[in-house]
């Protein structure tokens, strides 16, 4: 019976050795893939700053129509500079690149996009990308509150990273 | 009697023969003294081993047993130890070396820099292990002029490119993404299971990612949309090298105007 027991103990141990030195062996070559396969995982890695600030007033054309501010509300044309540092193209359409929330105090109306930063619907090809190691000019134009000097936009530099906040000066200049 | 086992002074009588310190039983009769009364009682002419089995042998047999069982259950406890530390030691390391090895390699695709260079239509030029040469650029379909299924406000422009390389299948004459440059922003090519109608529809053959895998020679089209009020562009080929090509080693730019007779011509062609 002890003998048994014992022969038991050995197989089982012998089987968990071998099972351990084929684990370590795929472990190796994983460890001898991986930089290949992080190649697989890059990502876009967006840099983005304000170049640009334009009061337009409470009526402006904006994309071939004429838009009118609600009361107490002026138009902005804010442009920023937006650039891709990888090698990898961001896809995620321009239009949504950056953010801008004016909180609860609604220091922010409508925001509308150049049109040029969006495609035509159902072809994905027809919408601008920003492909790897370039750089585009966005320009939204905001309605934003007369008295308020100062904006926050943030964006993701990458689609696992932390959204960065961006301060957006605004002058009436 | 002296116990066998711990070697305590006792009454045998006292304590019918159990050790009062280790509670070891102990026989009156020594081995011998065991053997022969057997040999009185039973003995009936077969032989039998005449090996004399004193308490001690026994103990030490037990002993001998003991620790052989013993090293069996150190080897189990040692090989699932082993087993153990192999699976979630190395699974956490694997994890870890690949997170890092992720993080490394973006952090050396962004430090990295790409050149740029400009070449005119017709101009050959060395793109990885191949030459590549831009011919010309023709309108094929115009979204605005016919309900083919074309994207509204667009019109489809074909790129006509040749190239040459060493025949071999890698990844230095693999095509990246080629995309245009116009009124400021990027467009991508259209891919290949997108344009696969349109080059039925209009006779065009597709400039392929992989065509210059395998072959020496190849002449093909790259399709894109443009907008329908634009005559040049900018074509852009990323030149890319390292592991998976995931570096951009060059961006070749190549300024393109379209000519108007060329693409009515194409157009009625095609239709």
């Amino acid at each position: 019976m002890s003998r048994m027991v014992k022969g038991i103990k050995m197989v089982i141990g012998i089987l968990l050795l071998g099972i351990s030195a084929f684990y370590l062996l795929g472990v190796c070559l994983v460890i001898g893939d991986a930089r290949k396969d992080a190649s697989y995982q890059l990502s876009y890695c967006i840099q983005a700053e304000q170049t640009g600030c334009e009061y337009l007033g409470q009526e402006t054309v904006i994309n071939g129509e004429r838009q009118e501010a609600e009361a107490g509300y002026g138009f902005y044309q804010l442009t920023f500079r937006v650039e891709n540092l990888s090698s990898v193209s961001y896809y995620g359409g321009l239009e949504n690149m950056l953010a801008m929330d004016g909180g609860y105090d609604r220091e922010i109306g409508r925001i509308v996009e150049d049109s040029r930063m969006i495609g035509s619907g159902t072809y994905d090809t027809t919408a601008p990308v920003l492909p790897g190691k370039t750089q585009a000019d966005l320009v939204y134009y905001v309605e934003v509150k007369e008295e308020v000097s100062q904006l926050l936009a943030t964006y993701r530099p990458n689609w696992d990273e932390d959204p960065v906040r961006l301060d957006v000066m605004l002058d009436k200049k | 009697m002296k116990c066998f086992n711990c070697g305590k002074k006792f009454d045998y009588e006292k304590y019918y023969g159990i050790c009062p310190k280790c509670g070891c039983f102990n026989k009156e009769e020594t081995a011998q003294e065991q053997h022969q009364r057997y040999h009185d009682e039973y003995d009936n002419g077969y032989q039998h081993s005449e090996q004399v089995h004193t308490v001690s042998s026994y103990v030490q047999v037990r002993e001998t047993k003991k620790i052989s069982s013993r090293g069996s259950t150190i080897f189990l406890i040692v090989s699932i130890l082993i087993f153990l530390t192999v699976v979630f030691g190395l699974t956490a390391f694997a994890f870890l070396y690949s997170q890092g090895q992720e993080k490394s390699l973006q952090r050396e695709v962004v430090e990295s820099e790409a050149d740029h260079r400009t070449h005119t239509t017709g101009e050959s030029f060395s793109f990885q292990a191949m030459t590549l040469t831009v011919e010309e650029a023709w309108v094929v379909g115009e979204g605005y002029k016919t309900d083919e299924g074309l994207a509204k406000g667009k019109k489809l422009v074909a790129v006509r490119l040749l190239g040459e390389s060493d025949g071999e299948w890698s990844d230095e004459n693999e095509l990246s993404d080629a995309y245009i440059r116009h009124d400021g922003f990027c467009y991508l090519q259209i891919p290949s299971y997108e344009a696969f109608d349109y080059e039925e529809l209009y006779g065009i053959e597709l400039f392929g990612k992989y065509a210059l895998c395998g072959a020496r020679e190849c002449e093909g089209c790259l399709v894109f949309w443009l907008d329908e009020d634009a005559e040049e562009f900018t074509l852009c080929l990323e030149e890319r090298e390292g592991e998976n090509l995931a570096f951009i080693r060059t961006i070749h730019s190549i300024e393109i105007k379209l000519e108007e007779e060329k693409a009515d011509e194409s157009y009625g062609e095609g239709n």
